[in-house]
């Protein structure tokens, strides 16, 4: 079978190309020993099968990071019969740096234009048969959500994966340099690695002082010293290092080329300047970004809270109700009950509710992508988000954070770095969302009812506060030696094209449903069946006060002790179980424990609910508050040394173990260790944090506030033990390369 | 007359002044090496930064992260990074 890859610079349109080729089965898995996502997927065109590899987004192929190594050596192994460097036709000039350097390779290549929409609409009239004759390789621009352009590209690479065309322009360089290349090559003729088959490629590659390079090149000293001794005298002849001299000419060549075959019809950034005086400027640029941010913020609440209730009542007419008439009517046992309509109905219902809420988030935040809005809120929020070593652009899950941790943590995804990522997925938590509102809410109207909003107020607070001192931790203490070096292109502003929008917006929200969704079913079929086991391990489907997980909650209750927690006040405990399925079941759980009332579930037909289901939408928009509080102040009395024992308690709640929503997308961000990771982090946290606020104003129990000290003080050492073994992996790295030069 | 002089003097003086970008001021420089490290260095090389080019600042956060222009395209810089940065 043949085999293809596609390469080409971050943010290029790369994987929207990969998906239209090969449709929706892949295989999504890791290159060979470093953490960079590796997606295989086959191409089927008119009887022919051809398999297709997405490369990662590279500026270049220094081989200075993981994604660099990994498509050097992907390249330099062969065996791949044609390459597809992808462009972003908006931005020609940048991404034909990397074409540059794919071309000193000579391989099979075809150039394919992405985004030609967007460049016609900046304008530029792009000649691809003039790129064709002066690079002697294919070029196409396309617009990859278009049908028939996606057709063109595929006949193309169907011809051309029999034929290919290899690229065989050369770059000029200056004189000297080429003096030495040719030196240099006819030094590698003994080499013995196979990338060292093209001997130009590698003899530039000397010159730019690539470790890897020489690394692979099998040079004795004396080689070597003469090599530095050329390049010595050159670099004094210039002025300039060889590696920048290379970079000069290949930018010159790009330039030739640029100015030979793009057209710039009329200037369309003067609209980009006017509007970036204000998105930019130092007075108006912040109050902007946190109106846009508002903005955000309101549309997914409103719009996408609004539709809650219809996803919730819709999915449970079609999948928990028919599940249970199902299990009625063939009158399956307790336990196969519980898994299919508790676990597996609900889950996938609590799935469902997410849908409307990461929509509209996503909706949103494609938009201010797609416009080019998100590069500015970058820069604006840079130097504070600097601070706690984050870029500026993770401001933005942060945000969303305080609306729901689940799209939060998903939009973690436009990050470029995987430690900037990581660090960001650890904060979000700390955000307190939307769910977590009624729970603080509806305490402080029970038990701080003179100052509720500053009791709201300092939750959310304190929140931030150890969310900034989460990322100092990591700035300090893991990543210290890696300050966020970030450069990223400002792209002229853009009507944000709908289509573009809802494929994207559309992918991201499946993606959700699959990772996340998994988990929280997994999640719900394991606490449904832990609600309805007796402790006996006796099975009742209606089990309600007795089960296997009140059982749990009154036995270890006596974990919440040191925030002043009584054993007569399980249901405190319960609470906390339950607000790992959701963050408002709290409330909801304390209520019925507390009132021992069982809610009565109402029983209805499926056409009734989906009636209700339409009937919840004009419901959300006029009336709001509900009366869950009244069984609280039942719960007055239980609370041992009532306030400060609440407060300890909702500083637990705050900071402790996200919803296993939240889980799963941590899960499908980061992976499993690293959702381990953060959930033993947030727990041990809110533990220490709660029992030490509890025990300093109200207990004061030595034992305990040693105990939360010693943690907090063994969360800090795991911090800096985790900095030293990634330091140490580094440095080993270092070393290697100082040996080689 | 006399202010036309002042101002030239001004320009004068600032082409020979050496500075990190992130105390540049807003206006046309010339980019004279990266101190940084190769990663910093091959950042910069693939959005088309390298010495000799000529680069327009356009906004600048104090002390803090910056806007330029090259060539046709405008990049934003990060705090860190512009102190490698060294223009005239």
């Amino acid at each position: 079978m043949k085999k293809i890859a596609i390469i080409g610079n971050p943010n290029c349109g790369k994987t929207t190309i990969f998906n239209e080729l090969t449709g929706a089965r892949q295989i999504i898995g890791n290159w060979p020993g470093v953490t960079v996502e590796r997606k295989e997927g086959f191409l089927n065109f008119e009887n022919q099968k051809i398999q297709v590899i997405d490369l990662p987004g590279i500026y270049s192929l220094s081989a200075k990071s993981d994604d660099e190594k990994v498509s050097l050596d992907f390249i330099l192994n062969g065996g791949t019969d044609l390459f597809l460097n992808v462009i972003d036709a908006s931005n020609i000039q940048r991404n034909l740096y990397l074409t540059t350097q794919l071309i000193e390779m000579n391989i099979p290549m075809i150039i394919v234009m992405n985004r030609h929409d967007i460049a016609i609409n900046h304008n530029l009239e792009i000649n691809t048969e003039e790129f064709s004759k002066h690079l002697k390789i294919p070029v196409i621009a396309i617009n990859s959500h278009d049908k028939e352009d996606v057709y063109k590209l595929k006949k193309l690479i169907s011809e051309h994966t029999e034929k290919p065309d290899t690229a065989a322009v050369k770059i000029d360089y200056p004189d000297e340099i080429e003096n030495i290349i040719s030196e240099l090559e006819k030094a590698l003729e003994c080499g013995l690695d196979r990338c060292f088959e093209n001997k130009r490629w590698a003899a530039i590659k000397l010159l730019e002082k690539d470790f890897y390079a020489l690394s692979r090149s099998g040079f004795d000293q004396k080689e070597y010293d003469h090599f530095q001794k050329n390049i010595f005298a050159i670099e004094k002849l210039h002025k300039e290092t060889t590696d920048i001299i290379i970079a000069d000419y290949r930018f010159g060549f790009i330039k030739g080329l640029y100015e030979h075959a793009v057209k710039r019809k009329s200037d369309k950034r003067q609209r980009t300047e006017i509007i970036d005086k204000a998105a930019l400027s130092g007075i108006f640029g912040l109050p902007i970004f946190l109106f846009i941010m508002y903005l955000v913020f309101k549309f997914t609440i409103d719009i996408g809270s609004s539709l809650i209730s219809f996803f919730d009542i819709i999915s449970a007419a079609i999948i928990t109700k028919p599940l249970e008439m199902l299990s009625a009517f063939f009158s399956f046992p307790d336990i196969v009950q519980t898994i299919l309509v508790s676990g597996v109905g609900v889950g996938i219902q609590s799935v469902m509710t997410f849908v409307p809420i990461i929509f509209c988030m996503f909706l949103s935040l494609s938009i201010l992508e797609d416009s080019g809005y998100m590069a500015r809120a970058a820069f604006v929020m840079d130097k504070f988000m600097q601070k706690i070593g984050l870029p500026g652009k993770s401001f933005v899950p942060m945000i969303v954070g305080f609306s729901c941790s689940v799209p939060a943590v998903m939009a973690s995804r436009t990050l470029e770095s995987r430690k900037d990522r990581i660090v960001t997925i650890f904060l979000i938590p700390l955000m307190s969302c939307g769910a977590r509102l009624p729970v603080y809410a509806l305490f402080a109207a029970v038990f701080f009812p003179e100052n509720a909003a500053l009791a709201v107020f300092s939750l959310y607070a304190v929140g931030i506060l150890f969310a900034v001192l989460t990322g100092f931790l990591f700035k300090k203490a893991v990543y210290k030696n890696e300050v966020s070096h970030f450069v990223m292109e400002l792209p002229v502003y853009n009507f944000p094209r709908p289509k573009h929008i809802f494929i994207h917006t559309w992918n991201r929200l499946k993606v959700f449903m699959l990772s996340a969704g998994k988990v929280i079913l997994i999640g719900s079929v394991i606490l449904a069946v832990l609600n309805s086991a007796g402790h006996d391990f006796s099975f009742n489907k209606d089990r309600k006060g007795d089960s296997l997980l009140t059982y749990i909650g009154k036995k270890t209750s006596v974990v919440l002790k040191p925030m002043g927690i009584t054993e007569e006040n399980w249901p405190a405990t319960v609470a906390v179980f339950t607000g790992i399925f959701s963050k408002e079941a709290v409330i909801g759980t304390l209520n019925s424990l507390y009132s021992q009332i069982d809610e009565a579930e109402e029983t209805s037909s499926i056409p009734e609910m989906i009636k209700s289901a339409f009937a919840s939408i004009p419901e959300y928009f006029s009336q709001q508050s509900d009366d869950e509080s009244s069984a609280l102040f039942a719960a007055k009395a239980k609370f041992s040394n009532g306030k400060l024992s609440v407060y300890s308690y909702l500083l637990f709640i705050l900071i402790y173990f996200p919803c296993i929503a939240t889980l799963g997308a941590i899960v499908g961000e980061i992976g499993w260790k690293g959702a381990a990771l953060s959930v033993t982090y947030l727990t041990m946290l809110a533990w220490a944090v709660s029992s030490l606020f509890y025990q300093l104003t109200a207990g004061h129990d030595i034992v305990f506030i040693t105990a939360s000290a010693s943690i907090i003080l063994l969360i800090i050492t795991a911090f800096i033990a985790a900095g030293k073994i990634l330091s140490g992996e580094k440095t080993n790295a270092d070393g290697k390369n100082k040996k080689l030069s | 007359m006399l202010a036309e002089i002042n101002f030239f003097d001004i320009l004068v003086l600032e082409a020979f002044y050496m500075t990190k970008l992130s105390e540049a001021q807003i206006g046309k420089h010339k980019v004279v090496s990266i101190e940084g490290g190769a990663s910093v260095k091959d950042k910069l090389l693939c959005q088309g930064v390298l010495p000799g080019k000529e680069i327009a600042v356009i906004t600048r956060k104090n002390k803090g992260p910056c806007v330029i222009e090259v060539g046709l395209t405008k990049i934003i810089i990060g705090g860190g990074m512009a102190e490698k940065i060294m223009v005239e």
